[in-house]
């Protein structure tokens, strides 16, 4: 489908939507540098791998191809071939077999998937590369299913709406989402905005545990980035979870107010180094993973938000361009032209060959992962691991300076 | 130097003596404040002990400092401003930081010891935090420190010299940056007699700062305890506006419940908003004061009771426990005020009617395999249940129970779990055929995503009982706190069931997807007082609650600002839409439902009005009070009869239950009755 | 705008996938479009305002006036008459305040409206606002008329006899509006009559309920509205006036539940006491330090 013109400004311009089309179409790199971002008002957008302007290729120690992009999360328990993680998008947001492709393409490729809020699609269920989520309204998650995946996501906010709850507008809670929800048909279902056993660090502590009591799974807690974050990651390490998703300003959504969606939260790119900080000055850095998430458009982002301090990064909307997407802004109404969040019938009609999204998926995935290891290469980082907190490796331009000072970047000099 | 904002995780504690009755000694305040370790950490705990008798006249002045240079500083200041002298009584704890302890006895008045605290601090924090007077009143004295409450306790010797006191205000703190290994961060915060420990995080910091940083107060730490503290001095000792006053300003009640708009306005920004629950300690010279209070939407746990020889004010019931087992124990409602003093006792109770948590129960011995919990933390005993279970034990006992947590989140289907004591936060949760009793009182957040089995609770339950509760029964034969039955939903046959024996508090069965819930008041079938609070089944959308006896409307649902109605109906008055008899009946009634405005206004203006009511996300609420029918036995009949076998309720009580008029609560179209529905 | 177009009149439009919004998509064209509100997670919980009161309701002027949400509207002299009434009674059912140069024919709506000192005796108004120096003993509150300047010179001399200060963009003035509110309600504070005198700002560039969060956060107590009103009503400029009442009511419920929104979020449960001058709410995402420092904002990342 033809990505059409687009009228107003978008972060998701045709050149970041072709440039992950090709990735999820042949599966290899496309640049070693993203374009897109020269034409973007992002702060990430303004922040350069000195490698990048000094045009430095000789410093390189290993070839692409023997660069180590694998990572560990909760203490090597889990470990992923690159630092990629499928974000939480859930059973009815997406409209099933998108959710499965998205399962699919993370066991074939070694990484990890959420699921989001909303219970297991029954092939889901099946994959093993899945983490489950447990979200305010606790919407399809009992004992058993919280023991299927690698790892359990306590969802306490997401960045397009930090502080609203989930929701699944009315049109989209077909009959199938009603037995899955166990709420009534065409009901907007709107998960509580917070936790309702979780007002206060130590309650979170409180969750974090009783899961691990009854699971011994880790625990990973997903927040929207806001004011405190530094303090809410401390937190949330302190308690006992094994890592934390920050979700960024302008993430993307399955449904939020507007006014909220454009107002609430900060930009993930400012968090990740403060918080990688923080985390560092208090010892809790060691085993606690950090994801950022939000606007990761490229495998360039990627490198430099792990250079913030990241260890990995979560890919929602990407994931589902490489599935077709076409930044129409209409999830929420369950007509999806590219059939990603439409409503869910009992008998859909299947425009979406699950066969077909899989294999974009995972094309997405190893092209990303191979423009990543070009990176690392130009960088002369050997590793993913290494790259992570180096923040001496960038230089911003155009940046307020001191924005930059209090997330430890230099300006270009 | 910037004010940055210090969050932190908390348990409080707070224990009165009364008059006549000994006095309080350190061990206890440590043993009690120590039983709730897992809310805090080895980062920063504290004590304030208030002794009536205790004072010579003189302000106890003690001050954090980092180096003799501070010191010396701080002793010129002194010297030069204080008019009647000071005298230095040395460190008084050994140090495990930066930071060590000095005190000194000042004689001064208390305005001028207040503006000359405030310069000291004000200049040490803008040096670069190099110290702090945390600590100046007459008759309270504050021990705080790096380390659990037991390592504070030490440092001090306060166990050791067997301290005792009128009152202990304890604190055990769990902060999320670094500051917290600096004792400066540790609670209780004090400002003169005041000392206070607090639980939460106020979303009116900023607005709480605006207000108090021009008015006499300079340097911040940055705590919402400091602040809080600043704000009761400020209006009490400055303002000599009444205690009870004072409270109600940061309680920050509703419009609804104001008595004076002028005063309120006249005191906006001392309102606290957002989650806390605060134990203040205060000292008139005459009387020694105990306060308690919880925000009004019931976001941190704050329990209180007394016993023969003392009053208790607590984050969790099994610190109360741990000194008293027989004390009378109940939660502060939402938005409640707790007063207590030593000469006075309970002034003011929190809640309007206490005996709703005091009920009826048996207290049988343990028959079965038995684990006991005294002494053992939480992790240790489901281990040791999850080990008898997994040995095929059919039934487990554990006894001396004291809020242990998490306990029958591992209990197999069929198997039985019987627990003796006080169970702690987070009861059954994930449960999926256990069945679990609980012979004593259980804390917050029973039965989470529970998915069948059932729940026995002889004594009251916590807040948020049964939230995302999806098949099974849940039987509790005193009472519960806020948020009961939140999210329940069912499937199918699954359809869970929900008795309460006592009443509950605000928001019964908000966002009810699902299930009946009941309740019954059984202790007080002869009275016609409410068993529930406010906010009734907000956002429900499926199932259906019974509450014996009347529900007043405006308590089901959230209602618009009484104001916002009445200033909408004088519009259709001007506009000629409605006439003044009508606008005059609505106006006077207490409060304004949606009901009231359909029985009195023509179509047109009714519709147009109840916008202010209704919204996309609104369903109606079918309410009615009548006795049981056939479908409501059918849904109910066998959950009371088996309510009552449980808890030895006779027949005859069964029978009045059956008799009784019961306020029935559901929706439009609920998920029970929904027909399916195309497109 | 909330509550204006689409299928649900009032409510908050819904939307999806990542913001469009200033400052990182959206050229920024104010200073508050690089200012972030906070989002309530973990160290304390959110409110959800369709389950759980939120209340939005500002008083004005020591309690004398109440408004239901911290919004004020102005209506300029240009416009027609049938559609000043019907804005009007929106305005006054809805409980929010009119500020209207001529209200003659409108007398009936009196409580609901704030106009000039020239008609003093014509009928009963909520107050009067005008030149700070025109002020007039009349019973009623008087509201300093002045436009978006960081001199305030005029203040000392009036203090004692003005109940409110309304800062409009409209009558010019060279300084931004959030300047202005910021330094506005720190000197209130300072000359210890904040909670007496009470401090509305706005003007032609407030666009929806975000601009009104911002800037009551930064220290209004209420936030004027005057284009966005007329550009949101503007092609029912013809139609009669209960067709622009049910409109304007639509519109104002739906900035109501917008303003709950973003209060719930954050965690926010009374506007009135706890978002006014509240600006640890608030973050600067690449602000300069001189202009967070007159608007005593933290940035983005800091504690």
């Amino acid at each position: 489908m033809p990505v059409p013109r687009q009228d107003g400004p978008e972060f998701w311009n045709s050149t970041r939507i072709e440039h992950i089309r090709q990735l999820a179409r042949f599966g290899e790199p496309v640049w070693v540098w993203d374009r897109a971002k020269y034409s973007s008002r992002r702060l990430l957008d303004r922040l350069f791998f000195r490698a990048e302007l000094e045009e430095d290729v000789s410093g390189s120690l290993a070839s692409a191809e023997e660069i180590d992009t694998s990572v560990s999360m909760a203490g090597g328990e889990i470990s992923l071939t690159t630092p990629i993680y499928l974000g939480d998008m859930s059973f009815g947001a997406l409209s099933g077999v998108p959710n499965i492709a998205l399962a699919r393409a993370a066991d074939l490729t070694g990484i990890l998937t959420g699921t989001g809020e909303g219970g297991l699609h029954p092939e889901v269920r099946k994959c093993r590369r899945i983490t489950v989520q447990w979200a305010s309204a606790r919407f399809g998650v009992d004992i058993d299913v919280l023991n299927t995946g690698m790892g359990i996501v306590i969802k306490i906010g997401q960045g397009a709406k930090p502080g609203i709850g989930g929701h699944l507008p009315g049109v989209k809670v077909s009959r199938l989402i009603s037995e899955t929800r166990r709420i009534p048909v065409g009901v907007d279902a709107i998960s509580p905005a917070p936790h309702h056993d979780i007002y206060s660090i130590e309650d979170l502590g409180q969750r974090i545990m009783a899961l691990k009591e009854a699971t011994g799974k880790p625990v990973f807690v997903k927040v929207g980035v806001t004011n405190y974050i530094g303090y809410i990651a401390c937190g949330v390490a302190r308690m006992g979870a094994d890592g934390i998703i920050m979700d960024g300003q302008g993430a993307g959504t399955g449904a939020a107010p507007e006014v909220v969606r454009n107002n609430v939260g900060l930009p993930v790119e400012i968090a990740v180094p403060v918080v990688d900080e923080m985390l560092r000055r208090e010892g809790l850095r060691e085993g606690f993973s950090v994801v950022a998430a939000g606007r990761v458009s490229s495998a360039e982002d990627t490198a430099k938000l792990i250079a913030l301090g990241a260890d990995l990064v979560s890919l929602g909307t990407a994931s589902l361009i490489a599935m077709g997407c076409i930044m129409v802004h209409k999830c929420h109404l369950g007509f999806c032209p590219a059939v990603l969040t439409n409503k869910i019938e009992e008998n859909p009609v299947k425009l979406l060959s699950l066969e077909t999204a899989t294999k974009w998926v995972v094309n997405m995935v190893k092209g990303w992962t191979a423009e990543l290891k070009l990176i690392l290469e130009r960088l002369g980082v050997e590793s993913v691991r290494e790259l992570c907190g180096r923040r001496d490796l960038l230089v911003a331009r155009g940046v307020e300076p001191s924005q930059l000072s209090v997330m430890g970047v230099k300006t270009s000099a | 130097m910037e004010t940055r904002r210090e969050i932190a995780a908390c348990g409080i504690l707070g224990v009165l003596r009364r008059w006549g009755a000994e006095k309080v000694k350190a061990d206890e305040a440590v043993s009690s404040i120590e039983c709730v370790r897992f809310r805090g950490s080895r980062y920063g705990a504290g004590f304030a002990a208030y002794n009536l008798d205790g004072s010579n006249g003189m302000h106890k002045l003690k001050i954090f400092i980092d180096s003799e240079n501070t010191l010396s500083h701080v002793k010129k200041t002194l010297k030069t401003r204080v008019d009647g002298g000071f005298y230095e009584l040395g460190f008084d704890s050994f140090s495990t930081s930066r930071f060590a302890s000095w005190s000194a006895y000042v004689e001064t008045s208390e305005e001028a010891l207040r503006k000359l605290v405030d310069s000291i601090n004000y200049e040490l924090f803008n040096a670069g935090m190099r110290g702090r007077v945390y600590s100046w009143g007459r008759y309270v004295e504050v021990f705080k420190g790096v380390g659990y409450p037991v390592d504070v306790s030490n440092m001090y010797g306060l166990m050791e010299k067997n301290l005792e006191a009128d009152m202990w205000i304890a604190h055990t703190r769990q902060p999320t940056n670094s500051p917290g290994v600096y004792p400066i961060w540790s609670h209780p915060f004090a400002s003169q007699e005041w000392a206070i420990a607090h639980n939460g995080d106020i979303s009116s910091f900023g607005a709480n700062m605006e207000f108090i940083r021009f008015r006499g107060y300079r340097s911040f730490v940055g705590t919402d305890s400091e602040l809080i503290a600043y704000l009761l001095d400020y209006l009490t000792n400055i303002q000599r506006l009444p205690l009870l006053q004072a409270a109600q300003l940061l309680v920050n009640g509703f419009e609804d419940d104001l008595d004076r708009v002028d005063e309120y306005v006249r005191w906006r920004g001392t309102g606290l908003d957002g989650p806390f629950s605060v134990v203040a300690g205060y000292c008139d010279g005459e009387d020694v004061y105990m306060l308690a209070l919880a925000d009004r939407s019931k976001f941190r746990p704050l329990v209180v009771g007394y016993d023969e020889k003392r009053i208790y004010v607590a984050s969790e019931e099994a610190e109360i426990r741990q000194l008293s087992s027989d004390a009378v124990v109940w939660p502060v409602k939402p938005g409640g005020i707790f007063l207590a003093s030593m000469k006075r006792g309970v002034v003011l109770a929190g809640r309007e009617n206490i005996r709703h948590y005091q009920p009826r129960t048996v207290k049988p011995r343990p028959v079965n395999m038995a684990v006991d919990a005294a002494g053992l933390d939480y992790r240790r005993v489901n281990k040791m249940v999850a080990e008898a279970f997994a040995k095929g034990v059919e039934k487990v006992d554990v006894v001396n129970v004291n809020g242990h947590r998490y306990l029958g989140v591992n209990v197999p289907p069929g198997r039985s779990l019987n627990i003796y004591g006080t169970a702690g936060n987070c009861l059954a949760n994930f449960n999926k055929g256990g069945f679990i009793t609980v012979y004593g009182n259980a804390e917050d957040d029973v039965a989470d995503a529970m998915y069948g089995g059932r729940v026995v609770i002889h004594g009251n339950a916590g807040d948020v009982l049964a939230q995302a509760f999806q098949a099974g029964e849940i039987f509790v034969r005193g009472s519960a706190g806020n948020r009961v039955a939140i999210q329940m939903r069912e499937f199918r046959e699954n359809k869970p069931v929900l008795v309460v024996g006592g009443r509950v508090d605000d928001y019964l069965g908000e966002y009810m997807a699902g299930g009946v819930v009941a309740v019954l008041g059984v202790d007080s079938l002869d009275s016609d007082e409410c068993l529930v609070g406010r906010y009734v089944a907000t956002g429900m959308v499926g199932g259906v609650i019974y509450v014996r006896g009347r529900v007043d409307m405006w308590r089901i649902g959230l209602q618009p600002p009484r104001e916002d109605v009445k200033r909408y109906l004088r519009g259709l008055l001007l506009e000629g839409q409605i006439d003044q008899p009508t606008y005059t009946k609505l106006i006077t009634l207490e409060k304004i439902t949606i009901q009231d405005l359909r029985e009195n206004l023509p179509p047109e203006p009714f519709k147009r009005i109840s916008k202010l009511y209704t919204s996309k996300y609104y369903r109606e609420h079918l309410v009615s009070y009548r006795r049981l029918g056939e479908t409501d036995l059918k849904l109910l009949g066998n959950a009371l009869q088996s309510f009552c076998r449980e808890f030895g309720l006779g027949s005859d009580v069964y029978e009045r239950l059956l008799e009784e008029k019961y306020t029935v609560i559901s929706v439009d179209g609920g998920f029970s009755d929904m027909s399916p529905e195309e497109g | 705008m909330a509550g204006v177009v689409g299928r649900q009149p009032a409510e908050p439009p819904i939307v999806s996938m990542g913001s469009t919004g200033p400052p990182y998509v959206e050229e920024p064209f104010f200073i508050r479009d690089h200012i972030v509100i906070d989002g309530a997670q973990v160290t304390r919980p959110s409110i959800d305002p369709y389950r759980e009161p939120v209340e939005s309701h500002v008083y004005l002027c020591g309690g004398r006036l109440r408004l239901s949400m911290p919004v004020v509207v102005k209506l300029g002299h240009h416009l027609s008459n049938s559609f000043r009434e019907g804005v009007v009674r929106a305005c006054y059912c809805m409980g929010v305040l009119v500020m209207i140069d001529n209200p003659t024919g409108l007398e009936k709506y009196g409580e609901g409206l704030l106009t000039e000192p020239a008609y003093v005796g014509d009928g009963v108004y909520a107050g009067y606002y005008g030149e700070p120096s025109r002020c007039r003993e009349s019973g009623k509150p008087f509201f300093a008329h002045v436009g978006a300047s960081t001199d305030f010179l005029w203040l000392g001399p009036v203090l004692e006899h003005v109940s409110g200060i309304v800062v409009d963009e409209d009558l010019g003035g060279v300084d931004d509006v959030e300047v202005v509110v910021s330094l506005l309600d720190r000197e209130l504070r300072r000359h210890g009559v904040r909670n007496s005198v009470s401090l509305v700002a706005g003007g032609w560039s407030v666009r929806g309920a975000d601009d009104v969060f911002k800037l009551v956060a930064l220290g209004a107590d209420a936030v004027m509205l005057s284009t966005c009103v007329e550009k949101t009503l503007e092609p029912l400029l013809t139609h009669d006036t209960s067709h622009v009442r049910e409109k304007m009511e639509n519109l104002l419920l739906g900035l109501q539940r917008e303003i709950k929104l973003l209060a719930g979020a954050a965690g926010v449960s009374n506007i009135f006491n706890t978002i006014v001058g509240n600006r640890e709410l608030l973050r600067a995402v690449e602000l300069p330090r001189d202009i967070r420092a007159l608007l005593s904002i933290k940035l983005a990342g800091e504690g």
